[in-house]
């Protein structure tokens, strides 16, 4: 009876040790979500690692909730000014480059103008600037948040332009900058991102300022080489500005904002 | 004698299996934690939703407000004739599965509604399928998808001002527009359980005083279906729908009614 009594436990414990491999391995073989290839590894992977992002708060709201939170309404002198856009806003220390200005950095790196439109109100309106510098559309380019035509890109910096004017915020729109390949570091960023589209991108916002008054600030310009890329010395990495570049950007777009301003 | 030393056998087979499968069981573990770059969707706790939203990857990743999904049917729409009081219909499934054409025969109001969507896909999507097609009216029922968390946990202020950023941009382009209420759901079926744990009652009662609230203060229209289709104890009446969350026919045909009086009472209202 005993050795009954054991051999059932015995079983009893087998079978549910099989059903917990069972279980672990079903667990294993259910699909994982794919995510689409964009053809670069180091994009794959970043996208692979935003997927919280994209499932849960595709505009990161949760970024700047509490710092907007912390903002006191401008007072009634106050010049402010919202940087809007991706890392090259994000990275950029406005403190350091327009000391004692009211300029508030809302720039989250890796981001596209569609996730931004989707933070547009929380992150500019709701701020109150007089004016709002966007410099976006490079990752657009690059495909972070999947293909996108230009035509696409275009349709979210007329919505930003429309919600701000609905706000009575005056818009300046940067000019996407060149890349360059000039290091091994540049290489991919280099290829997301045909000089061409960014041509074309800068080429209808500077039509679409002029024909909605609207200011231009062309960074573009002052960064080229005569290969039409990024100057080396300006961007290590072939896509983010160093001190160097920030220190050419920064007087345009304060040229810009004062502009704007009149 | 003869059982005990079967038994023994058999105890040291089992013992074997189960060792083996332990091992197993640790390097499947192991090989998942050390795979770092498996994409991992948060869960919403509930089983249904989480399953959708892992099918909904692709979207998510690579065409946040489906543009795709109407791009080449807006390409063939064309501009409205000259006299032509063009009606958009944008929002999620419920306006997806209506079938326009069924219930205004011969108007001319053109279905922009995608399944799943929450009101920041809409938003994406709002130029290329609302602003660029023209209409006269804008009729909007979004928000339920936003409150059962399809795109993420959402606060109704992020929802709200999604409306508003809709409402604005219709505006600039002297769209006039219909806010819907958003409809009760029901628990009534085994298999609306979920739908109706991921919607809770309360907030759909703050995002319709809010949009109601919006709408008189920005000489909206205020389309309440809800009013019109929840019973005694404020939920989705059991007749009009199926499942719980969508309309069925008996569904639809009252809201055809209260949206055609809405779309009216918009064209009489003076362009912004």
């Amino acid at each position: 009876m005993k050795a009954n009594l054991d051999r059932q436990k015995l079983t009893a414990v087998f079978f549910i040790t099989c059903m917990v491999a069972v279980a672990a391995m079903c667990q294993q073989a259910a699909p994982a979500p794919t995510i689409p290839t964009t053809g670069f590894k180091g994009l794959d992977d970043y996208r692979a690692r935003r997927i919280a992002v994209f499932t849960d708060d595709f505009g990161q709201l949760a970024r700047y909730r509490d710092a907007n939170a912390a903002l006191k309404p401008p007072a009634s002198a106050e010049n402010r000014v919202v940087f809007f856009g991706d890392s090259i806003t994000d990275i950029w220390h406005l403190d350091q480059y327009f000391p004692g200005k009211p300029y508030i950095n809302r720039g989250i790196g890796g981001q596209t103008t569609p996730q931004m439109l989707v933070r547009f109100r929380q992150d500019v309106i709701d701020l109150h600037p007089k004016v709002v510098v966007i410099l976006a559309g490079t990752n657009d380019i690059a495909g972070n948040t999947g293909p996108m035509r230009n035509e696409d890109i275009e349709a979210n910096y007329a919505s930003f332009a429309e919600l701000a004017r609905m706000h009575e915020m005056r818009v300046v729109f940067a000019s996407v900058l060149p890349v360059h390949n000039y290091t091994d570091k540049a290489k991919d960023f280099f290829a997301q991102r045909p000089p061409a589209r960014v041509l074309e991108l800068n080429n209808w916002l500077k039509d679409y300022c002029a024909k909605n008054k609207i200011v231009y600030l062309d960074y573009f310009s002052a960064m080229v080489d005569d290969k039409g890329l990024l100057k080396k010395d300006l961007a290590d990495d072939g896509l983010h500005p160093n001190d160097a570049g920030y220190k050419i950007m920064a007087p345009l777009a304060e040229a810009a904002i004062a502009k704007a301003m009149k | 004698m003869k059982p005990s030393r079967d038994f023994q056998k058999l105890e040291a087979v089992l013992g074997t299996i189960s060792a083996l499968l332990i091992i197993a069981c640790t390097l499947t573990v192991l090989a998942l934690g050390q795979d770092s770059t498996a994409p991992a969707i948060p869960t919403t706790g509930f089983p249904g939703i989480d399953e959708y939203r892992a099918s909904r990857i692709a979207i998510y990743t690579d065409d946040f407000g489906q543009l795709a999904r109407y791009r080449s049917e807006n390409a063939a729409v064309g501009q409205p004739a000259a006299n032509e009081n063009r009606v958009i219909f944008i929002g999620d499934s419920i306006t997806d599965y209506w079938k326009l054409a069924d219930y205004f025969p011969g108007k001319p109001y053109i279905n922009r509604g995608v399944d799943g969507q929450s009101t920041p896909e809409m938003l994406v999507r709002f130029r290329q399928d609302v602003i660029d097609l023209h209409p006269k009216v804008l009729v909007v029922l979004a928000g339920t998808n936003d409150v059962a968390g399809v795109t993420g946990r959402t606060r109704n202020e992020d929802i709200e001002a999604n409306y508003a950023s809709m409402a604005e941009l219709a505006r600039v382009h002297s769209i006039r527009v219909v806010f819907a209420s958003l409809l009760p759901v029901y628990d009534y079926t085994q298999e609306s359980k979920e739908s109706f744990a991921l919607r809770p009652r309360e907030r759909i009662l703050v995002l319709n005083r809010w949009l109601k609230d919006y709408c008189a203060k920005n000489g909206l229209v205020y389309l309440d279906y809800f009013s019109a289709v929840d019973d005694d104890k404020g939920m989705l009446r059991r007749d009009l729908s199926d499942d719980g969350l969508h309309p069925n026919t008996a569904g639809y045909k009252i809201m055809a009614t209260l949206a055609e009086k809405a779309i009216a009472r918009a064209l009489e209202t003076k362009k912004h």
